[in-house]
């Protein structure tokens, strides 16, 4: 016999319920405490606020910078949410339900936090903080390498998916798994996480690649090229990747503020046919006179944009400086076309880095340091923007002090996310930046975490941050099974 | 009734010397193994510390053996620990053997004995010592559970938990169970319980590792195991899992065989006087096969290093045998501090400049090379070693510390901090971390911390790039001419490579460098180069001492003697002037 459930609106527990809800609603207003005004903003941990914030991010855990015997803040907005957290410490950890509930209902428009603390018996205000929830969604999954910002040595690396809703954050991909060697440069197509690739070093060496939910390894070295492929790029159509062959350099730097150099002393440009399993280049992507490198597709996939240099001995490494040029690309026939400068700073003593254009092909976003190409340890590297409409260039106000580094668009073009070692000088952490239809890029705020405190105890860089719609299908399990396999080999075929 | 008693008394006396022994042998002739052991860890007092050893299998004696190796910082009472963790394995295996009808001492005590031979190697950390002691609680716990269905009942739910805490060390507990219910219960069904148990033990891991753990496939069933062992080691820790297995297996042949096991194990005098014998050889045989006397003197040096004691450091370079990188190193090091390199350095072995610091290395040599650039005011690349033996050995409280003053010295204030934190959620260096602390809040202060101090003076301010196994004393001399240890680095460094050229051409600053009079051995150096190129070398201020231009002239004529027998000539050499530079310059480090 089915049996139905029915609610009966008449029963006295509804009332009960409700009047209780309704009470406990109230009561967190009248929780808060007599206090006094300060007139003073707080100083939070991470600092989260007079952020804009998509409306699907993870709580915003924080700690409150202020030595006091309690704490108490209360998150409110226009469409009567209101609720409190208390702490003894000052770490605020806000419940994913009632963050969820806030954010909802705070959509293109404001929430506020005020933050209380109790000092010698004396509850005290500080400035009321508001922060602003974007109409746009971020897509769900940041992908991401962890690893020590270490020199030469690694040892445990790993590259994860985080939920960006919410604190989950399982591995993609474990060192631990495959003899612990270096795994880097993961790349997706189009923000695409069923077409993706990364590169495995050493004894298990070579690309892993999956598309068309097929995986397999391949080995980009051939005799006609410098090395493996190493910084890639998907071409939207998703049947060619182009890569970068460098050969790499490392040095360590003597002063303080400095401590290492990546440069290199060769590099080319290499596009990879999946469908065809052969590479090609031509000479303007090769010239032995001069080093192509992180090349990047226009959305249209009918140009190549890369950075290039002018050769220099090794000693002269601090006078590598790049230009951003493009070179026009047939997808039909994968030739190449004609080649245009499009941002010409080496004569200015400046240097481009990590080219990336918006999903519309609007704005292209790249790093600019004073010489080089590795940006991360160039504590000057700073985020600009180049308007491939007008041709301007423009420098958002997303940068510190320190270095910006590598960065990547959301799906919509509505989101930045971005490297930045801000915080200490050291360990890079993400950053998110809110870029309206205006071409404006907001106040960034780090990638949430669950414990407010985790970035003080956390050793590893956050490295590669890209973002993609849905989930990587791939875990480690599934991933050894290919990682360990012999790579198939690749055949080169000049375009020229 | 009265020989019973004193069979027990002598018992308890035996067993109670044979302890003292232990603890005496690891407090004596360990100390330096157990110090080092503690500087290759460090235990944090916070919930990432504990989900970090619990991400795979076996976190649990790992981080048992991570908070009492913290204790180690005393030698003594880390000895102190070995012994307890080794007779809580002597009382639960004697109690095992009871159970199993076997009342013989020797049996108990084998386990002790591996673990004497294992904990003697420094790559056996604590840890593995407790995934052993909970191993044998675990089997100890299981057959003390007299009634069938709680037995079962306790294996299949407990061992899946004893695996996921104890990994590897699990394992045994399998066949140690399923082989009790085989041939020593013999309930109803023990066949089939007997598969039931090594069925278990195979499947719960192998799901884990496909659900709960990421672990390489060759790892399911032994990780955190340290089968890297080698040699006398390794088959001591074989031993040390299977002894318990074995033991079951000839206990039970031998209980058919009464006769034999009257003869053989009960208590008497003859058998305490076997038992003393087989104490002795036992313990004959950790000292000559597993302790490593080598190792202990080098871990003494690193130890004398690290508390700049480096009178000591040069007593035990005394006392090593023979040619050691790492122990040549550091004796050079200790040379210069006690204001000795030039006078003395020929009185140790020398290998040539290699000794004067260590190749940079993956492995263990980032642990310990990073001194010769803190002392050398060489703050980016002290840096740097520390920071790369942080990452290959995982946080340890030398490393730690030492990125923390360098990066204070650097002005990194934010990193500084991050690394004071971390030692700040330490028992031991909490007080330590403090004190750091006080320098990121009152900069002033650091400034009359006497290494900071010296490090700032001699901050490097234009900029080089690290040479491969180099020490870079050309570009720190550039930077600061008046950094004397790099002076007399380069010195002995040219000494070293024998390039009297350079050293001739370099010595003439000497006075710039605060010397009053010229060391020995570049005095020695110096006589030579002028009389083999027929020069006049000599820094304004200075002159040769009657003595050495004797003593170089005795040794010129004996080594003319012996001209044409270089062998003969090096053998009556070393006697008279084994230790100076002319014996170095032609007998020893020549290159073929």
């Amino acid at each position: 016999m089915r049996r139905i459930i029915r609610f009966n609106y008449n029963h006295p527990f509804i009332y009960i319920f409700l009047t209780a809800m309704l009470f406990m609603n109230i009561s967190c207003r009248q929780k808060l405490p007599h206090f006094t005004e300060t007139n003073q903003n707080v100083v939070l941990n991470p600092d989260y606020t007079s952020i804009s914030i998509p409306p699907n991010i993870a709580p915003l855990n924080f700690i409150i910078n202020e030595t006091a015997n309690q704490y108490l803040v209360r998150f409110h907005n226009s469409n009567g949410i209101d609720f409190i957290i208390r702490s003894k410490d000052g770490s605020i950890e806000i419940p994913q339900k009632k963050w969820n509930k806030l954010l909802s209902t705070t959509i293109s428009k404001e929430f506020y936090m005020d933050v209380f603390v109790k000092k010698s018996q004396q509850w005290e205000k500080f400035n009321t903080i508001t922060n602003y929830v974007t109409p746009d969604s971020i897509d769900k999954y940041l992908v991401y390498r962890l690893i020590e910002p270490g020199f030469e040595t690694w040892n445990k690396m790993g590259i994860y998916q985080r939920n960006l809703e919410n604190f989950k954050e399982p591995p993609v991909m474990l060192n631990s798994l495959s003899d612990g060697n270096c795994m880097n440069c993961h790349t997706f197509c189009k923000n695409n996480s069923n077409t993706m690739m990364f590169h495995m070093r050493g004894e298990h060496g070579g690309t892993i690649i999956y598309h068309n939910k097929n995986l397999f390894k391949i080995n980009t070295k051939t005799e006609n090229t410098i090395s493996a492929g190493v910084y890639p790029s998907w071409h939207p159509s998703g049947n060619y990747i182009a890569y970068s062959v460098n050969n790499i350099v490392q040095s360590f730097h003597a002063i303080p503020g400095k401590r290492i150099e990546v440069y290199d002393t060769l590099s080319n440009i290499i596009v990879y046919d999946i469908n065809k399993n052969i590479i090609t280049s031509c000479k303007t992507l090769s010239d032995p006179d001069r080093l192509e490198t992180f090349p990047t597709w226009s959305p249209d996939g009918r140009y190549l944009y890369f950075c290039c240099a002018k050769k220099q001995p090794m000693d002269k490494y601090n006078q590598i400086r790049y230009d951003l040029l493009r070179l026009a690309f047939d997808p039909e026939n994968c030739n190449f076309g004609t080649l245009d400068t499009i941002w010409s700073v080496s004569d200015q003593g400046k240097s481009v880095s990590f080219p990336r254009i918006s999903p519309d092909g609007k704005y292209l976003l790249f790093c600019m340091s004073d010489y080089g190409n590795f940006t991360i340890w160039h504590p000057e590297s700073d985020l600009y923007l180049l308007n491939l409409t007008t041709g301007k260039t423009s420098q958002p106000e997303i940068n510190s002090n320190n270095t910006e580094s590598f960065h990547t668009w959301s799906s919509t073009g509505r989101w930045i996310v971005f490297s930045s070692r801000r915080v200490d000088g050291l360990y890079t952490r993400l950053y998110f930046s809110y870029f309206d239809s205006s071409g404006r890029a907001h106040r960034p705020f780090i990638l949430p975490q669950r414990k407010p405190g985790f970035y003080f105890n956390f050793l590893k860089s956050y490295n590669l941050p890209e973002l993609v719609t849905t989930r990587v299908e791939l875990n480690p399990r599934k991933l050894t099974k290919v990682t360990s396999s012999v790579p198939v080999n690749i055949v080169f075929k000049s375009a020229d | 009734m009265i020989r019973q008693i004193n069979n027990e008394t002598s018992k308890r006396l035996l067993i109670g010397s044979l302890f003292i022994v232990f603890f005496l042998y690891f407090g004596f002739f360990n100390k330096y193994h157990i110090l080092y052991l503690e500087q290759n860890q460090l235990f944090l007092f916070n919930l990432d510390f504990i989900k970090e050893q619990f991400s795979l299998p076996g976190g649990l004696p790992l981080y048992i053996g991570s908070f009492f190796t913290q204790f180690f910082i005393s030698s003594w009472v880390g000895a102190f620990i070995f012994t307890l963790n080794a007779f809580a394995v002597f009382v639960l295996s004697d109690y095992i053997n009871k159970k199993h009808n076997l009342k013989n001492i020797i049996s108990a005590l084998v386990p002790v004995w591996l673990l004497a031979i294992l904990q003697s190697n420094e790559l056996f950390t604590f840890g593995q010592s407790m995934g052993f002691l909970l191993l044998v609680s675990f089997f100890a716990l299981y057959i003390s559970i007299s009634k069938s269905a709680f037995r079962y009942i306790f294996y299949f739910a407990g061992w899946p938990f004893l695996y996921l805490l104890t990994g590897g060390y699990s394992v045994p507990a399998v066949l140690l169970c399923a082989l009790h219910e085989l041939l020593f219960r013999k309930q109803k069904n023990h066949h089939i319980i007997f598969v039931l148990f090594i069925i278990t033990g195979v499947l719960v891991p192998y799901v884990s590792a496909h659900l709960i753990f990421y672990i390489p496939g060759n790892k399911i069933f032994t990780y955190p195991v340290l089968f890297e062992l080698h040699s006398y080691s390794l088959y001591a820790l074989i031993l040390l899992l299977v002894w318990n297995p074995l033991l079951l297996l000839v206990n039970y042949f031998l209980n058919k065989i009464n006769s034999i096991k009257n003869r053989l194990l009960p208590w008497n005098r003859t058998n305490v006087l076997a038992s003393a014998l087989i104490f002795a050889l036992m313990g004959f045989g950790v000292y000559k096969y597993a302790y490593n006397k080598r190792a202990e003197i080098m871990l003494g040096i690193d130890h004398h290093v690290q508390q700049a004691e480096w009178g000591k450091v040069l007593k035990l370079s005394d006392r090593y045998p023979d040619l050691n990188t790492l122990v040549i190193y550091y004796t050079n090091l200790a040379l210069y501090k006690t204001g000795r390199m030039s006078d003395k350095m020929f009185s140790y072995s020398q290998i040539g400049a290699n000794g004067l610091r260590l190749r940079w290395e993956r492995n263990s040599n980032l642990f310990f090379g990073g001194e010769i650039f803190y002392y050398l005011s060489y703050t980016n690349e002290a840096y740097r070693w520390a920071f790369e033996a942080m990452v290959a050995k995982g946080l340890n409280p030398r490393s730690l510390k030492r990125l923390v003053i360098t990066s204070i010295t650097n002005g990194d204030s934010a990193i500084a901090k991050k690394y004071i934190h971390l030692l700040n959620q330490t028992l031991f260096y909490r007080q330590w971390a403090q004190h750091y602390n006080t320098y990121l809040s009152d900069p002033a202060l650091a400034e009359n911390d006497p290494e900071i101090s010296r490090n700032r003076d001699l901050l490097i301010h234009s900029d080089f790039i690290s040479n491969a196994n180099d020490m870079n004393l050309d570009d720190l001399l550039i930077n600061h001419p008046e950094n004397k240890m790099a002076y007399e680095y380069l010195m002995a460094s040219l000494l070293l490579e024998k390039n009297l050229d350079e050293f001739a051409r370099i010595i003439l600053v000497i006075k710039d460098y605060g010397y009053t009079r010229m060391p020995v051995h570049f005095e020695e150096a110096l006589i030579f180069y002028n009389s083999y190129e027929n020069k006049n070398i000599m820094p304004e201020g200075f002159s040769f001492r009657p003595e050495t231009i004797r003593r170089f002239q005795d040794y010129a004529k004996t080594y003319t003697t012996y001209r044409n027998n270089p062998a003969v000539a090096a053998k009556e050499l070393k006697k008279r002037y084994g230790k100076t530079y002319w014996f170095y310059l032609q007998f020893i480090n020549n290159k073929q």
